[in-house]
């Protein structure tokens, strides 16, 4: 199984709907998604959870309509971002830091606390652009392909996010 | 300038960008609130199929073409000797047999 393309398994659950095919799947690519959620809700793993869940959920509902243009990671990633983009139009920005809910993933705790502080000035744009290319290591077109914005937008999202940013940094003894 | 920015960005996410989220039994929550992906259209198409095939036998008296079938096959048994329609018989009751307890098992298995 470890050895199968994505397209083989994909096509295992869209024809014969496989579910050991979509667990493979799900194991696959499962940290790339919560990642993404972990950092738009500032490290909320609850509802990170949640998030990452519905995606897939909605990706094995919807396999069928993968046509294979782009990698399946970039297929679910889109997904990933249409459940964050209806969560935030259907609820409050969860912008108050304190509320955050720290997961034991590896990473220094302080490290984490300063990221999703820092991301916190963003706007909810610049952020999932600032996060899908510095953490995640998508290029413009990729954002583009993930967010459906065009690519003049990703780039300014991208150069004002950026700016706030370092400026923040700075202010807080990051680059001496 | 802009570049020293770029690379004092990278340096921060760059601990967050390696970051591995370890499965913790998320994937099997997945598997769990997978719904069934038979839609109630494969349904009603299945049971359309049914009811057709159910009045197709009826209206053209498909028991009757089965025992002429069934008839026509049996006919050459009559000239084989006792032994060799034993062996038939207990041929055709294995197949039968391995068939059904395959079923039994994959059902088993689904389950």
């Amino acid at each position: 199984m470890a050895i199968l393309s994505d397209i083989a398994l994909v096509a295992q659950v869209a024809v014969v709907g496989n579910k050991r095919a979509f667990d493979e799947l799900v194991r696959r690519y499962q940290s790339p998604i919560r990642r993404f959620f972990l950092n738009q809700t500032l490290g909320n793993s609850q509802l990170s959870d949640d998030l990452a869940q519905d995606t897939f959920i909605k990706a094995y509902v919807h396999i069928g309509k993968f046509r294979g243009l782009s990698s399946f990671q970039t297929w679910l990633m889109r997904i990933a971002y249409n459940v964050w983009y209806d969560y935030t139009r259907s609820h409050h920005e969860t912008g108050d830091i304190d509320n955050v809910q720290q997961q034991q993933t590896g990473v220094n705790p302080v490290v984490k606390m300063d990221m999703y502080a820092a991301l916190n000035i963003l706007k909810p744009e610049e952020r999932t652009c600032i996060t899908l290319q510095l953490v995640d290591g998508y290029d413009i077109h990729g954002i583009a392909q993930i967010t459906g914005m065009k690519e003049g937008t990703v780039k300014s999202h991208l150069s004002r996010g950026k700016e706030k940013m370092t400026e923040y940094l700075k202010k807080n003894g990051y680059g001496r | 300038m802009e570049d020293n920015n770029d690379i004092l960005l990278q340096q921060f996410f760059a601990e967050a960008s390696r970051q591995e989220i370890a499965d913790d039994g998320f994937s099997r929550r997945v598997i769990n609130r997978l719904p069934s992906r038979v839609n109630w259209l494969v349904r009603l198409w299945t049971a359309f199929c049914v009811i057709v095939g159910v009045v197709l036998f009826v209206v053209f008296r498909g028991w009757e073409l089965v025992a002429e079938h069934v008839a026509t096959q049996l006919q050459p048994l009559e000239s084989m000797s006792p032994s060799t329609q034993v062996l038939l018989l207990a041929a055709t009751l294995f197949g039968l047999l391995f068939v059904l307890v395959g079923e039994v098992a994959e059902s088993v298995r689904c389950a």
